[in-house]
Parts: C-alpha cells; structure tokens; sequence
C-alpha cells in the first residue's frame, strides 16, 4: 500500500513544473527538487508513522505477545521492527524519487540530493568525513526514535511523563550550556560543532536504546517500557552530557603548564603577572599567570584580552556568558586570585580603561561610556559618545580622556574629558586632517600624545589635551611605523633612511636627540620583518626585536652611547608598544619583570636578565 | 522427572491493584492444568508472568525449571502458545505465518501446520486478518503445535468460539496430549468443555488461589445435598446438622434444605442421614462448573 503511495507520489514531479508561476524555472531543477521533498517526506513520515504507531500499540494492547511467544530476543523484534521499517521508509522514498530521477542525468539527482541535504554544510564545516546517506540515515533512525518514545509516553499516561516532560527542557539547556561551556573553555569552533554533532547522534542513540529497553523490560506492560524507556533514555543523555562536560572540564581545568603552543605573552607595567594565552589540551586557553610565584587565574571566554591596572594589582576583562557579556576582574593582589564578575554588560565592550590602581573602569559601549567602581560595580558616570572608533584612558581617578572619531567628519578626532566626580563631559580640543584611523600614544602624564597614520605614512606629536600640533615626527619619507614613550618622557621611533633603519631618539618636545642604528641590519627583501620595541630593564637601556615567526632576534639597546647588543636568539619580549592605543603607565618602569620577560620562538617563556645574560624559562621548555 | 511449570509465591500488582496474590502451585509433566477465575481473577496476568511477558511485582514463573522472565527466548522453543486475543500479523497467512515460524523455531513441521489447518478448514492462502475469530484461534493453535512442544499454554483459548470451534480445539488438544503427553496449561471459562480433559484443576479467587488439586478429588470431596429438618423434642441441636461437614453454601428453599459441602464423605454422610429430624436426605456429585460457583460465585455462608 505505501509502495504503490509512493508510485502515485513519483508522478507529482513531473507535474509541478506546470505550475503557475514555475514559468521560466528549470523544468528539470524543479522535478528533482519536488521528487527529493517527496523521497524526504516518505522516508520520515513512514519512519515517524510506523515509530510512533508499531510497537507502541503492540506493547500497549500486547499484540506484541505474538512475537514474544516466539522464540526471538527482545532485540531481535525491535530490532527487526526497526530494520522493516526502514527497509519500508527507504523503498518507499526510493520510489518516490527515481522516476524523476532517470528523467534526467542519471548522475546529477544524486548530487542534487547532496547538495540539498541542509546537514551538507555542516558536514563541510566539522570536516566530519560522512557522506550524506550516512546523515538521512541517522535523520530516519531519529524519527524512527522519536516517534517510538512519543507513541509509548502517550499510551502509557504513567507519571514518567511528567518526568519525561521535565526532562525534555532541562537536558536540552544542560546541552546547552555543555556545549557554550566548551566554547569558554576556549575550543575552537569545529571543536564545538563536533560536540553539538556529538550531542546529536547521543540523542539518536539515547532514542533507539530508550525503544529497545521499552521492548526489553516492558514486553506487554506499557506503563513498565515507558518506565524502562524513561530510565535508559535520560541515563544515557544524563551520561552523554556528564561525558560532554567532563570533555569541558578536561579542557576548563588545562593549566598553564598544559600550554604547548604559547602565542601571546603580555606583561603588566609592574607586578609579576602577564598574560599568558596559547594552545592547552588543542584548545584556545588564556592565563594570567604570576611569572614569579606560578599562580594563575584562567581568563575564560575572554571577548576582549584582559587590561592590567597601572600598578599591576588588578586585571579586568569581558567574558561572555550565556547570553550577556559580563566584566570580570581579579585582585592580584590575593594568595589566590579568584575572578568575580562586577556587572554585567548589556551590550558588550568595545574597549576597556582601568585607572592607575585599579578602583575604576571606563567601559566603551555601543554609542557611550560608562565608568564603574570596580569594588562595587556601582555605575559613577556615563556619558553618550556617538561614533564607532572611541579610545580613554584615566588620567586619575575622576578624569578620563577620551579620543573619538567625531561623527560628522571622520577624519577629525574629538578630545573630550569626562569629569567622573561632576558627571560632565567637555570637549577639549580636536586634530583636523587625519587619514584613516590613527595610532595613538600617550604619555606616563597624559600630556602629549603621539599620533601614528599608517595611510599617509607620517607621525605627530600633539598636546594630548587641545590636540595642538606640537612637532611631526616622521613624513612619508622616513616613516617606518613604531614608535613609544621612553620612560623619561623621551620618544623613540623607528625611522627609515633610505633602505635602513634607524631608531630616533626625540626630545618630549619632538625635538631630535639623537639616532642609532636598527638592530638586525637593514630591510630585506622577502617576508616583512616585524619589530617589537620592547620594554626598558634599567634606565637608559631598551629592548627592541626583529624579525620573522621563528627567527626573531632580541636586542638591548644603550639609549645614550647608541650601542647595541644582541640579547638571545629566537625571543620577543613581553611588553611591547604595538597596540592600537597606547595608554600611559602601559610599559614597564626600568627594573620592573615584565621589562625581562621574554617568549621563545620554542613556545616557552623566559626571564632574561640583560646584564648577566643568566636565562630561565619561566613557563614551558627549557631547550637551551 | 522435573515440573515444567511452577509458580512461586507470584504477586502482580497494578499500582495499587492486587491481580495476583502469592500464588503458588506446579504442573505435573503431562498434566492437564485448568486455571480457572473469573473475569479480573487474575489469570491472563499469571499467564504472561508464566510467558515471561511480564515481570512479577514478586516471586517467579518457571519454565522447565528457569525463571520464565530472564529465559523466555529458551522457554519459548519448548512451548506453544495461544493468548487470549487471537492476533498475529494482519497481511501474513497462515502458511506465511508458518514458513515465519519455521525460520525461528530450531525444530518445526510444517507439514503437520498444514495438516492441522486442512483439517480445521482454514484456507492457507487467506491473510491472517481476514479470518473469523475461530479460524484465527485455530491458526494459533496449528502454530503452537507446530514445534511440538513440550508445555503447551492456551489463555482462555475459546473464548468467544462457537461451539463447532470449541470442539474442534479440544479435541485437538486431546489428539495432542493422546500422541505426545505435552504438559498443557490452560485458563478457561469453558469449564464444560475441558472438564474432560483436565486432570488438575486451580481456582484464582480475587488474585488468591484457593484451589489447587486434582480434578477427580476436587469433585470427590464437593457434594450438593439435600434434605428436610423436621424439628423433633428430642432434638437440641437444630440447624447444627451440617456441623460434620464444611457446609459452602447453605439455602433454606420451600421444600427444604440445599447445602453444598466440600469434606464430603460416605461416613459422616450416613451419620447425618441417620440425625433424628433429618429426612428425605440426598446428595448429588457436582460439576466442575458447579463447583466453581459454588467457590467464587457468592460468600460462603447461610442465605434463604
């Protein structure tokens, strides 16, 4: 009766391209895309219907009892139930699709078919090596499933059904969070779609377990298989997801010390701790570690890389959580550090200010700013910023300065303060005429400030309040794109000269003092040669690199009698001045640690003391 | 030679419900047990336990010595069945139904399948949903005999047959116990019709098995008599005639006294016949009908 359904069926393809208003389609496309919906509905629906219906009755009004009076095992009848059924389902979907299918290129349906099969794209995106066929079979197996659970549930009407109907809502959220849990733990994306894929086959099998045991340990009493049936599906999804988790915990509790791939080292000004991020157990995973006392203090689905406090006691970072963004700060200062969450974020942060000693944070929002205290999540003061490229910093604990790209004229950036305390914004000056988005600088005062344009190739010093010109720094000719505040207000860039390179020593009023030599020779042709002007481990001495991933060279450099020695193969130091704002207090004093810590081109992290050369590797390897 | 049926203390509890309360009882090999009960006694719920079908609340079924629920696979190719509902599937017939059977069972005879049903007159070839309730219940039984198995189970296997189908089947079973002295378990409200045949006989009373012995001393001890009490001034025992017996019903009626005993015996019979008073004394043998009436159809006691 379904065979001969499914040929009635498979003459509907060949009419639906004489629809009004397929005029002008491919009449071919559309016979195969009907005949495909067709083979689809027949291979579910049976499988739904003959799930739904079959042994649920059977068991329910014991028809079953023909089959258990044989001697068959209860596997082999629902087992032999399910085999029929697909053998059903699947003739019946062939039927459907294979005159529509000889029609054409007898190649090309099939790759119709793949291509339609919406889980197509989710098996390019895993890489998950399983053909389309495998994926319907599995979509059949949990109809077939589904429909069983259902049809016992409701013949039953025992209270597992509440049971059931509980537990319906609450392990699809415990997938959830499994699943978005693994995202904090840092998995990658393909990490998580294999899990949710996981998760999905753990259905299926939950579901074709859950039928068996209601076959298995009910037989003719229904209100019994639909007990069986409750317990077996729900303790296998129960262990599936205390699979799923422990699979996040396994990730969640990777240390510092699992580390293999460490990528990003960053130090705080002062203070011991730095950021330590890099690959744990194949997985993305963010430390702030303590680089002298081996504490650390997971940074868990950090949207933004944490921000340290001027005196390195405080880091501060968003985190998403569920639904909501949530700013997450720890006191460094504790034996040991916990993170707790200071407020919640409707909207996210596009960047983050903490004040010198980490009391007070400035959060930059779609279209605004707020600050916190950060003790107790209280909002002091916010202000309506209307523009996308918003920086701050604080230049104490009620003054933040704030530079925007002003709405109206994108190549004008805004000078405002924010008086914390009054809860007023002023406009305090502007700079005219910038092109494209600029790099900026401040200095350990917040008085001057260096203004970096990538496009038009050139580098100025503004007063960091009016934005009044006080001296460029480089033009197109000698821009070569670094530059930093040296801890005695000086400036340092990096210039060209010709196919050189030089590091420019200027005075804090742009003023030139001098120039040395680029460590590490001149430019060569090939792969772009980073650099990384890196902190100062006693007054007057510098630290800057070069080079490319695996063949970077640290050097110290003696600001005043422009000498230059190489420091070690293979290392990048930990703080450096490359980001898009440099805020003041963001580079070490001389003397402070994160000004000798450097990461190896090996993945390890070592102290390097300038002065005797004595290395040790802090995090990771020791190779040398 | 070991029971191939024994039941062990079974309980069946449906929530709250009590359908079977420690029964307890065996069946001899080649016995001819008749469960009986009344509708809601508890029978169909003691043969699935006994079936492995269902799980006892406590207690157990054994088949040939093993616990019913946990070998029922094994159970199963030593025994027949046939339920109450006579179901298989609808679309198959009898000789799909039976070429189905033989790639299951490790022994089967198809030949005797179809002899059985020629001889019931069920056509071969006719879907299995198609047939009369009697050609259904005749099919079943050709199937359950097709394995010759050694216990053969039949739930109330009549009910709702005419009464050619009832013959046809009992006489079957007859053939069966005649040519291979399988062990047959049965429920059944044909108590007629298998009195013949049954030689040990339990009764299911609310769950509880009051009885359970064989067929010939059940209706041995049970006997309906009758008699007038005609009130003497010697006597001082009246209406405590029947003391020597176990009186299970008592009926004052207008032409005398009708009482069914169930310790009836010739001497305690000839005593009572000889009480001064006691007069136009009678007592008849009851069927098995009768006797099952008499034990689950009213309390015991005296009524007029």
């Amino acid at each position: 009766m379904l065979f001969v359904a499914a040929a009635i069926a498979a003459a509907a393809p060949f009419a639906v391209p004489w629809l009004h208003g397929l005029h002008g389609v491919d009449s071919v496309d559309v016979r195969r895309g009907t005949a495909l919906a067709l083979s689809l509905v027949f291979l579910l629906g049976t499988t739904a219907f003959i799930g739904g219906t079959r042994l649920p009755r059977a068991i329910a009004e014991r028809r079953i009892g023909f089959d258990l009076a044989r001697p068959l095992s209860t596997a082999a009848i629902w087992g032999g139930t399910l085999c029929g059924t697909l053998v059903l389902a699947f003739g019946s979907a062939l039927i459907a699709f294979v005159p529509a299918a000889l029609a054409g290129d007898a190649k090309a349906p099939w790759s119709l078919a793949g291509e339609a099969t919406a889980w197509w794209a989710l098996v390019d995106v895993t890489e998950i090596p399983v053909p389309w066929p495998v994926l319907v079979f599995a979509a059949a197996l949990l109809a077939f499933g589904l429909f069983s659970a259902a049809g016992v549930a409701i013949r039953a009407r025992s209270p597992w059904i509440v049971f059931d109907l509980l537990a319906i809502p609450a392990a699809a959220l415990a997938a959830m969070y499994g699943l978005i849990r693994l995202g904090w733990a840092g998995v990658g994306f393909e990490v998580s779609v294999r899990a949710l894929v996981l998760v999905a086959l753990l259905v299926v099998l939950a579901l074709l377990l859950a039928g068996l045991a209601a076959v298995a340990r009910g037989r003719t009493e229904i209100r019994a298989a639909h007990a069986a049936q409750s317990a077996v599906l729900w303790g296998t999804i129960a262990a599936g997801l205390l699979g799923l988790y422990g699979y996040g915990q396994w990730f969640l509790s990777a240390g510092p010390t699992d580390l293999t791939k460490i990528e990003t080292v960053r130090a705080a000004s002062r203070g011991p701790w730095a950021l330590v991020a890099g690959r744990a157990r194949g997985a993305d995973a963010s430390y702030l570690y303590d680089t002298a006392g081996g504490r650390y203090v997971r940074v868990l689905s950090g949207l933004r890389e944490p921000i340290f406090s001027g005196d390195g006691s405080v880091a501060v970072w968003v985190q998403w959580l569920w639904k909501s963004t949530r700013l997450r700060v720890v006191d460094l200062r504790e034996s040991h550090p916990s993170p707790h969450t200071v407020v919640g974020l409707a909207h996210g942060a596009w960047g983050l200010a903490l004040d010198a000693t980490g009391t007070r944070i400035a959060v930059i929002e779609e279209g605004g700013i707020s600050v916190y205290a950060l003790s107790t999540g209280r909002l002091l003061a916010s202000a309506r910023i209307e523009e996308s490229m918003t920086r701050a910093f604080f230049l104490g604990p009620d003054r933040l300065r704030i530079y925007t790209t002003a709405p109206s004229d994108k190549s004008r950036l805004d000078i405002l303060e924010l008086d914390v305390s009054a809860r007023r914004l002023t406009r305090t000056g502007s700079i005219a005429g910038l092109v494209g988005w600029p790099f900026l600088g401040t200095d350990a005062t917040g008085r001057r400030l260096v203004c970096m344009e990538y496009e038009a190739k050139r580098t100025r010093l503004f007063d960091a309040s009016t934005g009044a010109l006080i001296a460029p720094l480089s033009d197109p000719e000698t821009f070569s794109g670094g530059f930093r505040f040296l801890s005695d207000g000086r400036i340092l860039l990096v210039q060209r000269r010709g196919r050189e390179r030089v590091l420019e020593i200027r005075s804090p009023d742009g003023g030139r003092v001098g120039e040395i030599p680029f460590p590490g020779g001149p430019l060569q042709p090939g792969p772009q040669r980073a650099t990384a002007i890196g902190g100062e481990p006693a007054a007057g001495q510098l630290v800057v690199a070069t080079g490319v991933a695996g063949d970077r060279n640290s050097y110290l450099v003696s600001l005043d009698r422009g000498e230059v020695r190489r420091l070690g193969e293979h290392l990048w130091p930990a703080a450096r001045w490359l980001s898009f704002f440099g805020p003041p207090n963001s580079m070490p004093p001389p003397g402070e640690p994160g000004a000798t810590l450097f990461q190896a081109d090996d993945g390890s992290i070592v102290r390097l003391d300038p002065g005797t050369g004595q290395r040790s590797v802090i995090l990771g390897r020791d190779l040398h | 030679m070991t029971d191939p049926i024994r039941v062990e203390g079974l309980t069946v509890r449906y929530g709250k419900t009590l359908a079977c309360r420690e029964v307890s009882f065996s069946v001899a090999p080649g016995a001819v047990y008749a469960l009986l009960g009344r509708n809601g006694a508890g029978k169909s719920s003691l043969v699935r336990c006994l079936l492995g079908q269902q799980k006892a609340s406590s207690g157990r079924a054994l088949l040939f010595e093993k616990d019913s629920w946990s070998t029922r696979r094994r159970a199963m190719e030593r025994t027949g069945v046939v339920p109450e509902e006579p179901d298989a599937p609808p679309a198959m017939s009898a000789r799909e139904l039976s070429a189905f059977c033989r790639r299951v069972y490790p022994r089967w005879n198809a030949d005797a399948v179809g002899a059985r049903l020629e001889r019931f007159g069920v056509p071969e070839a006719t879907p299995f949903g198609k047939l009369s309730k009697g050609q259904k219940g005749e099919v079943l039984l050709a199937l359950a005999l097709g394995h010759t198995p050694d216990v053969l189970i039949l739930d109330d296997p009549t009910l709702g047959l005419d009464v050619v189908a009832r013959r046809a089947l009992s006489e079957e079973i007859v053939g069966e116990l005649a040519d291979r002295g399988t062990t047959v378990f049965l429920t059944t409200h044909d108590l007629a019709g298998f009195e013949g045949i049954a030689t040990r006989v339990g009764i299911l009373k609310e769950g509880r098995l009051v009885v359970d012995e064989d067929l010939e001393a059940l209706k041995a001890r049970f006997r309906r008599i009758r008699y007038v009490n005609r009130i003497t001034e010697t006597r001082t025992d009246f209406g405590n005639e029947l003391d020597a017996f176990d009186a299970l019903r008592v009926q004052v009626r207008g032409w005398g006294i009708d009482a069914i005993v169930t310790n009836f015996d010739e001497a305690a019979f000839e005593r009572f016949r000889a009480m001064d008073g006691v007069e136009n004394v009678s007592a008849e043998a009851l069927s098995l009908e009768e006797i099952f009436v008499a034990l689950v159809g009213e309390e015991k006691g005296k009524s007029s």
